[in-house]
């Protein structure tokens, strides 16, 4: 009974002094190498951390996304940070969509007074240009060709700002579509037939623009062009993968340094100017609504640069 | 003489152009809103000048309602240069139209030209110096015979029976369409055009065919 007993005892005492050993094994390990253990379970966290921070930016990306796009998101719920954080977006989102609201709403109020005002100028205006036309009929004097001519500056006055209000209020709804560079240079041709145009396009490209108001801004200049000397006009055409570029150069003598800074400001007219003033402001207007640039130089003659992205890259406008 | 009548709600416009219109021997009554230019009606009109925008009504509807008894030309006097409304008008039966402010040389012309019908002999329509034959298809310039293709001939054919009348792009699209039989591009439409101009040339160093950008085409006598 009492080896049995021995026996026993022997062996609780073996697996005890293995535990110990472990034990002390492990202890005497781990303080041996405490800097590389705090190193690896650091690196852990770290990675740990990423991962949450990971999570975090996919969700503030979504959020921003959603904004943009217009759309709802969810909000996390809970009492956390990401919470807090959630809760605010949402507020802000609807917020801005609000504005958003509300100034498209006051521009489309803009637009409506500008249609109002410039159908009350118009119809005393054609009252006006009929009955001097009528007493011009009747009678030669040189006063009435006088307000005939004022009022003919009226009209063109009232037709101009009636554009760049319209170009100023964003309420655009420009209609993208390709179109063959000669045929729209024909058709600008076609409407500046009594300024004996000579144009020479280089190269015929295929374009995405707005017909309407692309035509506008080409023929705007071209006709700066024209009405200054009546000299042949080249339009050179460059494209790479992004841009594409269109210099209109004539044969003149180019502009006076003087007007360089200002061509394109509103009202301004250099010196034997008929016009409005409006014409290459209407231009660069309606070029940068098509995303692109102009700039105008003096180069053997009068040059418009006109850069316009390849709208064909891009997806969304 | 022909008689005018003119719908137009401005007293001064009205007047004035009532004046200009006697001064050139023409017959002209007026009337100042919807209701009144029915009764007008009752009596013989060559040609109606209609305001867009009455009073008491749309010109656009009123101009339908006209040719829905009538075929006497309809010119619409707009205010604006919005060519959604103008296209509409002239979808809606609407031959002509003139964009105010207009002076008195345009309108007079849109008139003339809205009135002279074009000589039409045994399916041969005479024209400045043009002889178009609708029968055998041929066409002649100064008596010199022009190749055109199906569809030039189509487009040139209604244009010289519009006889100043605008045909709006949708008009002349869908009778390309109807020819080819398939769905045509709108360039298509352009490019046509572009090949009876070169066809044709000129007269009197005048072009025989007008744009009018966003709308559409016409004959300009």
């Amino acid at each position: 009974m009492e080896n049995i007993k021995k026996e026993k005892n022997n062996h609780v005492c073996l697996i005890i002094s293995i535990v110990l050993m472990i034990v002390v094994e492990i202890y005497s390990f781990l303080v041996s190498n405490i800097f590389n253990v705090f190193i690896i379970t650091s690196i852990l966290f770290y990675f740990l951390e990423q991962k949450n921070k990971k999570k975090q930016m996919n969700y503030l990306i979504q959020c921003c996304d959603a904004i943009i796009e217009q759309k709802d998101f969810s909000i996390i719920d809970g009492e956390s940070k990401e919470s807090l954080l959630s809760n605010k977006l949402f507020l802000l989102n609807k917020r801005y969509h609000q504005s958003l609201k509300a100034i498209k709403k006051e521009q489309l109020k803009l637009k409506d007074y500008i249609e109002d005002i410039s159908h009350q100028l118009k119809t005393p205006i054609t009252s006006i240009r009929i009955q001097t036309e009528l007493l011009l009929e009747e009678n030669q004097n040189e006063k009435l060709y006088a307000i005939e001519h004022q009022i003919q500056r009226i009209q063109l006055l009232v037709n101009d700002l009636q554009t760049i209000a319209l170009l100023n209020s964003h309420n655009i709804q420009y209609c993208f579509k390709e179109y063959d560079l000669e045929m729209l240079i024909d058709e600008i041709e076609e409407d500046l037939d009594y300024l004996n145009p000579q144009i020479h396009l280089n190269k015929n490209i295929k374009l995405l623009c707005d017909e309407k108001w692309f035509i506008e801004a080409l023929e705007n200049i071209i006709k700066n062009c024209l009405e200054k000397n009546s000299t042949p006009l080249s339009i050179f055409v460059y494209e790479n993968e992004t841009t594409l570029k269109m210099i209109i150069q004539d044969q003149g003598n180019g502009f006076k340094e003087k007007d360089l800074p200002f061509l394109f400001q509103r009202f301004y007219r250099g010196e034997n100017s008929k016009g409005t003033g409006l014409g290459l402001y209407i231009a660069k207007e309606i070029i940068e609504a098509h995303h692109g640039f102009i700039k105008a130089y003096n180069q053997q003659g009068a040059c418009f640069e006109i850069v316009l992205p390849q709208m064909k890259m891009k997806k969304k406008i | 003489m022909k008689k005018i009548l003119i719908v137009e709600d401005d007293e001064s416009i009205a007047d004035s152009l009532k004046e200009m219109l006697e001064n050139r021997d023409y017959i002209v009554e007026v009337s100042y809103s919807k209701k009144e230019t029915l009764e007008k009606l009752n009596e013989y009109i060559d040609l109606i000048l209609l305001d867009i925008q009455l009073p008491d009504g749309n010109g656009i509807s009123l101009c339908k309602e006209i040719k829905e008894k009538y075929e006497m030309p309809i010119i619409f006097l707009s205010c604006l240069n919005d060519e959604e409304t103008i296209v509409r008008g002239l979808n809606e039966g609407g031959d002509d139209y003139v964009c105010k402010p207009f002076g008195i040389k345009e309108l007079c012309a849109r008139i003339e030209c809205n009135l002279r019908k074009v000589t039409k002999q045994q399916g041969v329509y005479y024209i400045d110096d043009l002889i178009i034959d609708t029968l055998k298809h041929k066409v002649f310039k100064d008596n010199k015979e022009l190749e055109l293709s199906t569809i030039t001939f189509a487009l040139l054919r209604a244009l010289v029976e519009g006889h100043g009348r605008v045909l709006t792009r949708d008009y002349l699209l869908m009778l390309i369409e109807d020819i080819t039989g398939h769905v045509v591009e709108d360039n298509t439409l352009t490019a046509h055009l572009k090949r009876l101009r070169q066809t044709l040339g000129e007269y009197q160093n005048r072009k025989y065919i007008e744009t009018l950008r966003g709308v559409g085409y016409r004959w300009k006598i």
